[in-house]
């Protein structure tokens, strides 16, 4: 990815009402002067343009109070803006979050364990888990491990949460996977970390509403696939999502319908085609492909699981005895011969549903990936973080213990620096810019 | 209490042709809500939310391809709210329970498909659960009469449905908390929709959003007695925001790409808290077509402001025979109502500063109107 950068900018709803009347409340723009982006998704990552640029406050009748970036290619930085000050807010090291809550501990540590198959049992093949520069962690398995692949991670405080995670081939059969923290985030998460960054920031778009931007990012890949057959599955599941939620279902012909044969993918394959084939009125087929989602596991995406639900919820309410007024030739039609659901389909639906909701207490649903807590089992105590070794102890050895710590960060960015100060009380407000 | 097959209003002339059918419900009043496990209270902004933007379809929803025909209501108000409008036909709903609102989903379904290309339309309001972004429940008024959600109104089986026959879109907006569902062992399977097809038919719309007042998880918040933050938003932007220039020649309408734009930033500046969640397949299609531009601020600068005595303005839309109009330049920043299109600034001068006859071309749309600085030196 070269030219982007990923900007989060928080203003507390107390500022954010003094610097209202000038709406958008900060301004970013780039080095040639050009406003190409206003802040206006309070305390959410946006793409932006990498390279020196400028964000901007200003409160109405105050003056305005400036200061410059250089922002790395694909770097992700998080700004919070109090007390007439840009400050950085730098993501702790390895801190956990939840499903819905955050660790915010200053040191600790987690237990990991890696499950696979639809009946997320243990991966058996060996694997090694080991610490990188960053703060995350990559996992090397000694072979392919059954599709789905989950990290279960186990936090003091916490209930459990799930990650789906999808893994990349090494030489000589070894396959690799990676945990990292989602630096895009505000408050830093653990996550899956093998996402195309220009996808996941597409997603982000097209979740966020902005499908025109979205549909943009992914338009090349659309063009490309029209020709040749995607080569990285992982990336034409992301497409197709977009896609879906763009509304645009018949651009998923034919590379969408072949997603289902990818192995580590399958799951999120048969959702896609399930769509595709609803659109074209085969609603049957499209149940039936999502029950046999539900007998291989789960989806890689949260845009799966989230679709797979909602349809086949839908299915499980269809009333068999309810009136079709179709006219005879709507009757007769070729596309629908043997698509009729029956009483049975919707008890299959409901079954399927049931498959696919069990055990599934909560899922963050802004997640790229699945990040998921299972079924409520109640959360180990605090205290328990300072007795790591009797844990240990207490956990069969599928599990890993991973130490961290947090490092004590900046509060000012060493890389802001002031430009247009109008105001001298602002400037001495900015230390060590 | 009408019942609830009652259509509330119809204009005077239906045409034989393609048309909208619109249902609003809103309910802040609950019979039986299951107040501990769900931990929500009775509302007292979302029935009038209804109110309010019922009364915006009947007088200002503007399709010339599928003209307004019909509009349902149900709704269980406050006493806040029965008070607020007390006098007004509104009040004539019927209640929102989960029969009536079964009963009134079908009577809009049938309408729905009596011409092809027709345009569906339903806003709900009142308390929401979601079990995925994807398959919300909006809570009717009789909810917890049961242990279960069938007295809820399911939206996902309800999307699908709408989509089996001939509609050309739909447009739903949940205007609701997305609150997930406290007790994960409850059955979210059930609830009040219109049917999902039993038979195989192509999907009809060219766009069928839904639009969230809140993200999945979050609430969305009101004025007591008055209405909710996004149904005000909402009516600003069919009325201002969201209306852009569309197609050669232009038209100014709502598109429903426009519509989730101007929704998010309106919430957002007037909300920062709440954050609306588009849904669906936005899809690109008008969906309000104006009878009129929209009017809205423009601001214009003039520096320095040491000549301002001698400038004199001519203001005139772009388009062929539109008239003059003088603008006083007699302050530096100034602003000025005007319906939006491509204008003409003619700035002239009488001695002795040396400007002249200069002319500034500029374009006045929504959301943020023209902001234009003139150079007078």
């Amino acid at each position: 990815m070269n030219g982007w950068a990923f900007l989060t900018v928080q203003m507390p709803p107390r500022v954010m009402a003094e610097y209202e009347p000038t709406f958008p409340p900060v301004r970013l723009e780039s080095s040639d002067g050009v406003d190409v982006w206003d802040l206006r998704a309070n305390g959410r990552a946006a793409r932006v343009p990498s390279g020196v640029v400028r964000l901007t406050a200003q409160a109405s009748g105050a003056p305005p109070i400036t200061v410059t970036l250089e922002l790395g290619d694909g770097e992700s930085r998080t700004y919070r803006f109090t007390d007439r000050q840009f400050r950085v807010v730098q993501p702790r090291q390895l801190a956990i979050a939840g499903v819905g809550d955050a660790f915010r501990g200053a040191s600790g540590a987690f237990f990991v364990r890696f499950l696979e198959g639809p009946r997320r049992r243990p991966v058996r093949a060996t694997h090694i888990v080991s610490g990188t520069a960053d703060g995350g962690l990559t996992v090397t398995f000694e072979r392919e491990p059954g599709a789905p692949l989950f990290a279960d991670v186990l936090a003091p405080g916490h209930s459990r949460f799930l990650l789906s995670l999808a893994t990349t081939e090494l030489p000589e059969g070894y396959r690799m996977t990676r945990l990292s923290v989602d630096r895009h985030a505000p408050t830093a998460t653990i996550s899956g970390d093998l996402a195309d960054p220009e996808l996941r920031a597409a997603r982000q778009f097209a979740w966020g509403g902005n499908l025109g931007e979205a549909m943009h990012l992914v338009r090349p890949y659309l063009d490309d696939y029209r020709v040749n057959e995607p080569t990285n599955d992982l990336e034409a599941a992301a497409v197709a999502y977009i896609v879906i939620r763009a509304g645009d279902v018949n651009a998923l012909f034919p590379w969408g319908l072949e997603l289902s044969r990818s192995p580590r993918l399958a799951a999120d394959g048969l959702v896609v085609a399930a769509e595709w084939f609803a659109e074209a009125g085969c609603h049957l087929t499209a149940l039936n492909m999502l029950r046999r989602m539900t007998s291989m596991g789960f989806p890689l995406f949260t845009d799966g699981y989230s679709l797979a639900i909602a349809r086949l919820a839908s299915y499980a309410t269809v009333d068999i005895r309810s009136r079709s007024d179709l006219d005879k030739d709507e009757r007769q039609s070729a596309m629908m011969i043997g698509q009729e659901l029956r009483e049975w389909n919707r008890l299959e639906a409901r079954a399927a549903h049931k498959q696919l909701t069990r055990r599934i207490a909560q899922v963050d649903w802004s997640s790229y990936w699945i990040r998921a807590a299972p079924r409520p089992r109640l959360p180990l105590p605090r205290f328990l973080r300072t007795t790591w070794d009797r844990l240990d102890t207490l956990l069969t050895s599928d599990w890993t213990r991973i130490a961290w710590q947090v490092h004590e960060s900046p509060q000012t960015d060493p890389n802001a620096r002031s430009t247009t100060w109008q105001d001298r009380k602002s400037k001495s407000d900015l230390k060590g810019a | 209490m009408c019942p609830a097959s009652t259509v509330w209003y119809r204009p005077p002339k239906i045409p034989e042709a393609s048309k909208t059918h619109a249902l609003v419900i809103g309910t802040s009043k609950y019979d039986h809500l299951p107040t501990k496990t769900l931990k929500l209270g009775q509302l007292d902004c979302a029935a009038s939310a209804a109110y309010e933007f019922a009364r915006w379809l009947k007088h200002s929803y503007r399709n010339d391809l599928a003209p307004l025909a019909s509009i349902r209501g149900l709704a269980a108000p406050s006493d806040l709210e029965r008070t607020a409008y007390r006098g007004n036909d509104v009040l004539l709903w019927p209640r929102s329970t989960g029969d009536q609102v079964q009963e009134a989903l079908e009577r809009w379904q049938d309408d729905c498909f009596d011409y092809p290309r027709n345009v569906a339309i339903l806003y709900v309001s009142g308390h929401g659960i979601v079990e995925s972004p994807d398959h919300p429940y909006v809570l009717l008024q009789d909810i917890g009469r049961h242990d279960n959600f069938n007295n809820a109104l399911s939206i996902a089986p309800t999307q699908i449905a709408l989509g089996v026959r001939t509609l050309a879109a739909s447009a739903i907006f949940v205007d609701s908390c997305q609150q997930l569902s406290p007790k994960p062992e409850w059955d979210l399977s059930g609830g009040r929709h219109l049917n999902a097809p039993r038979i195989a038919l192509n999907e009809s719309r060219f766009a069928r959003p839904i639009y969230f007042a809140a993200a999945t998880g979050a609430a969305a918040f009101g004025v007591a007695g008055e209405s909710t933050f996004f149904c005000r938003a909402l009516i600003r932007c069919l009325d201002v925001l969201a209306v852009r220039p569309v197609g050669k020649p232009p038209t100014w309408a709502v598109t429903t790409t426009s519509l989730a734009e101007a929704l998010m930033t309106e919430i957002a500046r007037t909300r920062p808290k709440q954050r609306v969640q588009p849904g669906g397949s936005l899809g690109l299609r008008n969906i309000h077509v104006p009878e009129r531009a929209p009017t809205l601020a423009s601001r214009f600068r003039l520096r320095p402001a040491q000549n301002l005595p001698w400038a004199r303005g001519l203001l005139r839309n772009a388009s062929p025979g539109a008239a003059s109009i003088p603008l006083n330049l007699q302050s530096s920043e100034f602003q000025e109502e005007l319906a939006c299109g491509d204008y003409i600034l003619r700035v002239s001068s009488t001695p002795p500063p040396r400007f002249n006859e200069r002319e500034h071309h500029f374009t006045h749309i929504p959301p943020d109107g023209a902001d234009i600085e003139i150079d007078i030196e």
